[in-house]
């Protein structure tokens, strides 16, 4: 999604193609060495893998840059950009997993990822500053995520009083390549996916998911 | 390099991401303090600077404070010129992609060594040999991943060939016995000075006492060697 909304942002032109995770085609098994996505393919032959590699080369061919050429101010961002990764792959366990133990631990962890990108944030719009940079893209995901499942995350209190937190989120939601940057039924396949594998989350918010089953069949009625 | 800066680099002994970042620092001559520290009990005042909790972490000056192996090794590079990353945005972009699957395939290797089940050892020796073909095909005939010079991302991968390394004179097992570039690759690579100079002296003795003391496949399978040092007579590796 990082790397959608980031060409979305650089009104880029591009094909996709859209693979199953469960079902991966031997095409692209060949060409991914670690058979995940995203990757690039540039013309016929070379393929980039890997999100933060790819973003950074797209933001190169693309100038001006969103990324800083402090050596410093680079190696702080790109920290980052593994932070960012590693809340995404906490959050998908909170998620998606069927065990108690394992969710209420990864909420905890959670609380300690928000805690440290509240630090990190200043009073500005975004983490750079006022103006956006590379480093932002990693975290839209993640509030696209969190908007998701907004009213559970409202009530086990995971983003209460992190108020720069917040509001950062407020200002990268509103962005246009952070809509344009996934799928339209992006909220109903995850939705889908938490149902399928009967997580913890789901488990434990029966009228959540149950309303907006009711949603989705009022707008499919329209 | 900007001498204003104190860099101090905190690292693991037999982490190989922390060993990347020395090999390189040797490499470049770069002149910093190292603070070791033990994973299984890390200490307060690592923890509230490292975000992720992990090592390497590189200090520079008093408070900023870089972390992951590939970030820092590509800043180093970059102060201390001449670079040994390329210039050109999809090269460079190709090389940060390696440095990825370099973690991927230490990770696998070590996960591989200090296997303590039958079961995930034989699934990550097949995982492993499935991968060393991606790297044999990346080198073509070349004496580098790049061609004829050193790149960063051949010190990305010096820590695999040092474990291996350490697996074939400790075991007579050479897992490269099927790849003939990599071995090629492996020897060119480990015989770098930096790569010597960029570990700790007792690196194979720490390795070998993990094995042992973990109970590890590796040690059942050959525990009169782990216990009185005899070597095995065959490749005891790839015995089921």
């Amino acid at each position: 999604m990082r790397v959608l909304a980031l060409m979305c942002y650089k009104n880029i032109k591009v094909e996709i193609k859209f693979i199953e995770m469960y079902s991966k085609p031997e095409w692209f098994l060949k060409i991914s060495p670690l058979a995940r996505v995203p990757i690039l393919i540039i013309g016929d032959d070379i393929v980039l893998f890997e999100s933060d590699a790819i973003m950074e080369y797209i933001d190169e061919m693309t100038p001006p840059q969103i990324m800083s050429s402090d050596p410093i101010q680079k190696a702080l961002d790109r920290g980052k950009f593994e932070y960012a990764s590693e809340i995404i792959k906490n959050m998908s366990i909170f998620v998606f997993s069927q065990e108690e133990e394992k969710f209420f631990k990864h909420k905890e962890l959670l609380k300690t990822n928000l805690e440290q990108v509240e630090k990190w944030l200043q009073d500005k719009k975004y983490m750079n500053g006022e103006q956006i940079s590379l480093v932002d893209f990693c975290f839209i995901p993640i509030f696209v995520n969190l908007s998701v499942f907004k009213p559970i995350i409202q009530q086990c209190e995971l983003t209460k009083n992190f108020t720069k937190f917040n509001k950062y989120g407020e200002n990268l939601l509103q962005l246009p390549c952070s809509k344009a940057g996934r799928v339209p039924d992006y909220e109903l396949l995850v939705v889908e996916g938490v149902r399928k594998v009967n997580s913890y989350l789901y488990r434990s918010n029966p009228c959540f998911f149950k309303s907006l089953q009711q949603n989705s069949h009022c707008q499919q009625g329209k | 390099m900007d001498k204003r800066f104190k860099h101090t680099l905190v690292a693991h002994k037999i982490c190989p991401y922390s060993m990347k970042v020395l090999t390189v620092m040797r490499h470049k001559n770069v002149k910093f303090e190292i603070k070791f520290i033990e994973t299984h009990n890390k200490p307060e005042w690592f923890l509230r600077i490292s975000p992720l909790g992990n090592v390497p972490v590189l200090i520079i000056g008093e408070e900023i404070v870089l972390s992951e192996s590939a970030v820092i090794m590509e800043y180093i590079d970059e102060i201390t010129p001449p670079k040994l990353m390329p210039d050109d945005p999809l090269e460079k972009a190709i090389d940060r992609a390696k440095f990825e699957f370099s973690n991927e395939i230490i990770r696998n290797l070590y996960t591989f060594i200090f296997s303590t089940e039958q079961e995930k050892f034989v699934r990550q020796k097949e995982w492993l040999m499935k991968h060393f073909k991606w790297i044999e095909e990346w080198l073509k005939d070349k004496k580098y991943i790049n061609g004829n010079e050193l790149s960063l991302v051949d010190l990305s991968f010096v820590p695999l060939f040092v474990a291996l390394n350490m697996l074939k004179s400790t075991l007579p097992c050479d897992m490269l016995k099927d790849f003939k570039r990599l071995k090629i690759y492996g020897e060119m690579i480990t015989s770098l000075p930096c790569v010597k100079t960029g570990r700790v002296p007792d690196y194979e003795f720490l390795m070998i006492d993990g094995i042992k003391s973990q109970n590890t496949v590796l040690y059942r399978s050959n525990p009169c060697y782990f216990n009185n040092g005899a070597k095995p007579q065959g490749c005891c590796l790839f015995r089921n």
